[in-house]
């Protein structure tokens, strides 16, 4: 059940109904039946390999909770996270690689095998909660005190399982195991969200999609200008795609009644990579911070600053890898660990030379730089191989004058819509801000017309979902 | 929470896809003679001596049936599967007709449905629903009066400006074709006729 259909609009509204009809110590119950059953529609199997983790990761984290032998903590915390990586790392890796294989013995394996060793749903995001709750069990900076019943509904909560943001056990735990109701703030805040989600998700991310599509994909094309539009729209359609995506898990979890972690702030008026980093994908950056750039950077501290570079790049990398076994996603990674090192390597320097230039000037240089090494990084991310990213970098170099506009824009008609429906967001997210619970179902109704006359179906559903 | 507000808000999007869904069915695709949907409504009229003419855009564009006779009818359309062409089959082979039929199936290229914005109007018509469902391209909300153009109005809108722009374009028995004579460009005549 993906979160852009419809029958996952009419499960949130069945699980609401049943939380407000029941009695307040029902609420904890209703919510991991509701888990469950949302997973179960995905694969029943699966759910047990999930059920099976769940209780091996409490286990874990109820031992080192509880226990003070550090010999014994060690061997138990490096256990339950080597059982879980490897579980990762077999099911997100291992089918690819025998589908592979099996293609290049020139054997096409049947529809069917290749859908059995799919993914289970959310395993990634699953994963990094579980090892951070691990993490901080062993560290001794969070101590597991709820049942097994709570544990499994913050490893398997719905609204966040497919793809994030990825909650942190002192956060969300709580909120889960409370028994509060949520208040009329709490449906209408979340069902606002809810329509914009759907909203970016059909009129933006869905639109663009063709456009980017027909130009990746074009092999015979040569113009800059049209690849550099299709990379362009290309950063704003993911993001419209994964913030839409965002929006509708936060606000599903809102409606009802619990507060999720933003996952983005405005990223693109970053003045740099790093700061860029701190407004995309909150969640994960923060997560890849505290479980691998720290421990890691601790781990290599006396090679001083080569040390921070050196974590930095295999952090990032380790991040691109994470995306998919490819070359692009592991250049993407690098590319990103590589424009943060430099950063940080040049900061006092560029501090001191960027002194003598106005303020203004400076951010906005900053903002140019940053979404150009963006745009360009996310080639790698869009491609499906590096021969597709190679080319789309081929022809950012080739420039010409004598261009026909219709290279560019090849339907000038649905160009012309697109860009409408690029305005209609701006100014939808604008009034989100001003939108209140008097003004709900207006600022509901306005995107409910807008996602009937402008949207479009995708050709398939969130683009994290495949992560 | 203010049940009013919200049922005012639910009574103005229904109205407004209702009146929408109006505007588009009987403003846009009926007014537009060369849209496939128009010509696929022909079918449904009994037309007892015609011989219609069913395949891909190959017929479509080629075949004049003005030039082969009074009682052809060019049904051909543009990326159309031999699934689409089996369904306007059955529509003509229901009725009581006698007359011989043109067929020429796409058997190469079998994964093609064409525009599915063409066959959300006849969607009431139960033999459209297989090739739709075939090809991924049917939705719930295309049974609902209202919703059922969701995706596609900018296709409707794009097909209708296209068609109100081809001015010297004319459409006969199915058929439609540009009446502007194509330019005469003397020096590349001489340089074939060299060749």
């Amino acid at each position: 059940m993906q979160l852009d259909t419809v029958y996952f609009a009419l499960f949130l509204g069945c699980v609401a109904v049943a939380q407000a009809k029941l009695p307040v110590r029902w609420r904890m119950p209703v919510l991991l039946s509701a888990s469950l059953i949302f997973y179960a529609c995905s694969s029943v199997s699966y759910l047990v390999l999930m059920l099976g983790l769940c209780a091996l990761n409490y286990w874990a984290a109820s031992f080192l909770s509880r226990s003070s032998n550090e010999q014994r903590r060690a061997c138990f915390f490096w256990a339950t996270v080597a059982v879980n990586l490897a579980t990762l790392i077999t099911f997100k890796y291992t089918s690819g690689l025998i589908v592979q294989g099996l293609s290049r013995l020139g054997w096409t394996p049947p529809d069917g095998v290749v859908t059995r060793l799919a993914v289970p749903l959310g395993l990634s995001y699953f994963t990094f909660q579980m090892l951070a709750c691990v993490t901080d069990a062993y560290r001794q900076t969070w101590r597991l005190d709820c049942g097994f019943a709570g544990f499994t509904l913050f490893g398997l909560f719905f609204p966040q399982i497919s793809s994030g943001p990825i909650p942190r056990a002192g956060r969300l735990l709580p909120q889960l195991l409370d028994g509060h109701s949520p208040t009329v703030e709490d449906r209408l805040s979340g069902l606002r969200l809810i329509a914009f989600g759907y909203l970016k998700k059909t009129i933006v991310a869905n639109r663009l999609n063709e456009y980017v599509t027909t130009i990746f994909n074009d092999q015979t094309g040569t113009g800059a200008l049209p690849a550099l539009v299709a990379c362009c729209l290309n950063v704003l359609e993911l993001y419209a795609d994964f913030s839409g995506y965002i929006d509708i898990a936060i606000g599903s979890a809102q409606f009802l009644g619990i507060r999720l972690d933003p996952n983005f702030d405005r990223p693109f008026v970053s003045t740099s990579v790093t700061e860029f980093w701190r407004r995309w994908h909150i969640t994960l950056a923060l997560w890849l911070r505290d479980y691998l750039y720290t421990p890691l950077l601790i781990r290599i501290r006396n090679l001083g600053m080569t040390g921070v570079v050196l974590a930095m790049i295999i952090t990032f990398a380790i991040c691109g890898i994470w995306h998919g076994a490819t070359w692009t996603y592991l250049l993407f990674g690098v590319s990103q660990g590589v424009a943060l090192s430099v950063e940080t390597l040049t900061k006092t320097w560029r501090k001191k030379r960027l002194k003598q230039f106005p303020e203004w000037s400076v951010k906005w240089a900053g903002r140019i730089y940053t979404l150009g090494f963006f745009v360009l990084t996310q080639v790698l991310f869009r491609a499906a191989n590096l021969p597709q990213a190679m080319r789309i970098y081929g022809r950012l170099t080739h420039w010409r004058l004598s261009l026909h506009l219709s290279e560019v824009i090849p339907t000038p008609f649905f160009f012309a819509v697109d860009c409408l429906a690029i305005a209609m967001w701006i100014a939808v997210a604008r009034s989100l801000g001003r939108a209140s619970n008097r003004t709900t179902p207006q600022f509901v109704l306005l995107c409910g017309l807008l996602i009937v006359f402008l949207g479009r179906l995708g050709a398939a559903h969130f683009i994290y979902a495949k992560f | 929470m203010n049940w009013k507000s919200w049922l005012l808000a639910f009574l103005i999007f229904a109205g407004s896809c209702v009146v929408a869904d109006l505007v588009a069915t009987y403003g846009v695709i009926f007014r537009m003679p060369m849209y496939d949907t128009n010509r696929i409504l022909h079918l449904y009229q009994t037309n007892l001596d015609e011989i219609p003419m069913f395949g891909t855009s190959r017929i479509r564009w080629n075949y004049d049936p003005v030039v082969l006779g009074p009682n052809l009818y060019n049904y051909g359309m543009d990326g159309s599967s031999f699934e689409v062409t089996d369904v306007l089959l059955q529509i003509e082979l229901a009725k009581p007709k006698t007359t011989p039929i043109i067929i020429e199936p796409e058997f190469e290229d079998t994964h093609k449905l064409g525009d599915p914005a063409k066959f959300i109007p006849l969607l009431s018509d139960a033999r459209f629903r297989p090739p739709m469902q075939k090809f991924h391209a049917l939705g719930w909300w295309q049974f609902i009066p209202g919703l059922r153009y969701f995706g596609q109005y900018d296709v409707y809108v794009r097909e209708f400006l296209n068609n109100r722009r081809m001015t010297n374009w004319k459409a006969a028995q199915g058929y439609s074709y540009d009446t502007t004579p194509p330019p005469f460009n003397r020096a590349a005549f001489d340089k074939l006729v060299d060749i």
